[in-house]
């Protein structure tokens, strides 16, 4: 008999980081008129995390020269470590507990990734900025800090050259992969964050559009391979400099099956970054969903 | 100013070859930090950086010019500072996020320092916001 054990990913979470959304948190005004619309959008997200209990998120995100100067830049990083810091962006830390990693996982993943050709840098030390701790603090409210470990990818889209598009969306497919070379039973939510449409240098500071956001979000969903193949600059001129982050939405999607089952979609804009937030679920979730020995003897098995 | 002026200032189009972006017909009000422009912005960059420790925003907020000389900004780098000229910065080689951290030092919110790389007052920008305390 063949143990089928490993891990698998059971489903992808959308998401803005913009650090003024961690602010509103921390000054407890994601209840007030401006910031509701954002945090309604959260609500789905905290009740399916509480419902699906994923063993861990892996979170793609960016780092803005917090953990990483231009001394050394990473294109792809991963964190490796037990625990990690809280960074100090220059205004103080946010007052948040170290947030678990997985050490074990994270090694395998970095295995496969080198094995599948994707030669990322791997960090024993990496303290986490908002692009990290804004999705998270968000996932997981007050009381439920920190649930779920947490490994996180680091993608530079920051200084060129940046990662093509569809350099990302193979990325994620190839930590599918490696989450599936884990040889143990290991439910896992992959998280793209970032954006969407904004520009926060130059004349051009405050461009938004919000009808590509929402065509970011359907091409996202039902057709990802019309964005994986857009060059940096019409992801620029459609979104803004900084919209280019939805590459790190490519690589969430690139780990989800060709079909999947959108259950949650939101979306607003009120200052300078159009927010989208999503939930994503693998197709054959209720398979995967389960801890009971029912629901796992129900997997195909292989003689 | 000084002999390094052209270095300072020239090389607006970058002279690189890229499948993903078109450096020769660069977006309107963008300047993305790479090649000779990153290279030239890197020490001013550095500086920015570190700005992240509260005892160097102390120090810097007590004696900006003592700061800067420390650091050894040259006398042109040092002229994009006291005249809070972001775009410049920008023009330079310094990346966004970098001169966030200047500009916060300096006591300049991120959006008021997103109105003055508009050429808008801060009251003008924000009437094209959506909803102004989301921020």
């Amino acid at each position: 008999m063949v143990n089928l054990t490993h891990g698998r990913i059971i489903g992808g979470l959308g998401s803005p980081h913009a650090p003024s959304i961690g602010a509103a948190i921390d000054k407890g005004q994601d209840q007030s008129a401006e910031w509701k619309p954002l945090f309604d959008g959260y609500a789905p997200i905290v009740k399916w995390l509480d419902e699906k209990k994923p063993d861990l998120i892996i979170m793609i995100y960016n780092d803005h020269a917090n953990t990483f100067f231009f001394d050394k830049y990473p294109t792809f990083a991963i964190s490796v470590a037990a625990e990690h810091e809280i960074a100090d962006e220059g205004w103080g830390k946010r007052p948040l507990e170290p947030i678990p990693g997985s050490p074990e996982v994270a090694w395998q993943i970095a295995h496969s990734l080198v094995d599948q050709e994707f030669d990322i840098a791997v960090c024993q030390e990496m303290p986490l900025d908002h692009g990290c701790l804004t999705p998270m603090s968000c996932f997981f409210p007050p009381g439920k800090r920190w649930n779920v470990p947490m490994i996180p990818v680091c993608v530079n889209v920051l200084q060129p050259p940046i990662p093509t598009a569809m350099r990302c969306f193979k990325l994620g497919q190839a930590i599918r992969k490696a989450v599936e070379s884990y040889p143990k039973d290991l439910r896992v939510v992959i998280a793209g964050t970032g954006g969407l449409t904004h520009q926060l240098g130059g004349e051009r500071y405050g461009h938004t559009n919000t009808d590509w956001d929402q065509k970011i979000l359907d091409l996202m969903e039902t057709d990802p391979a019309v964005l994986a193949n857009m060059t940096h600059q019409e992801l620029m001129e459609r979104g803004g400099a900084e919209g280019v982050e939805i590459i790190m939405w490519l690589v969430m999607r690139g780990a989800l099956s060709p079909k999947i089952n959108r259950v949650h979609r939101n979306y607003y804009l009120p200052m300078v970054t159009g927010f989208g937030q999503v939930i994503y679920e693998e197709p054959n979730i209720d398979l995967l969903n389960s801890r009971s020995p029912q629901s796992r003897n129900a997997e195909p098995k292989v003689a | 100013m000084s002999k390094e002026h052209p270095w300072e200032e020239g090389s607006e189009v970058l002279a690189i070859e890229s499948g993903q972006i078109d450096y020769s017909k660069p977006l309107p009000g963008t300047y993305l930090t790479t090649g000779i422009r990153a290279q030239r912005g890197y020490r001013l960059g550095k500086f920015c950086m570190t700005l992240m420790a509260p005892a160097n925003r102390d120090l810097f907020k007590a004696d900006a010019e003592k700061y800067m000389g420390d650091f050894g900004l040259s006398d042109y780098e040092k002229e994009l500072i006291r005249g809070k000229n972001w775009n410049r910065m920008l023009r330079y080689g310094v990346n966004t996020f970098m001169i966030l951290k200047l500009s916060n030092a300096m006591g300049v919110s991120q959006n008021h320092t997103g109105a003055a790389m508009r050429n808008q007052s801060y009251e003008d920008f924000m009437a094209t916001r959506n909803s102004k305390g989301a921020q």
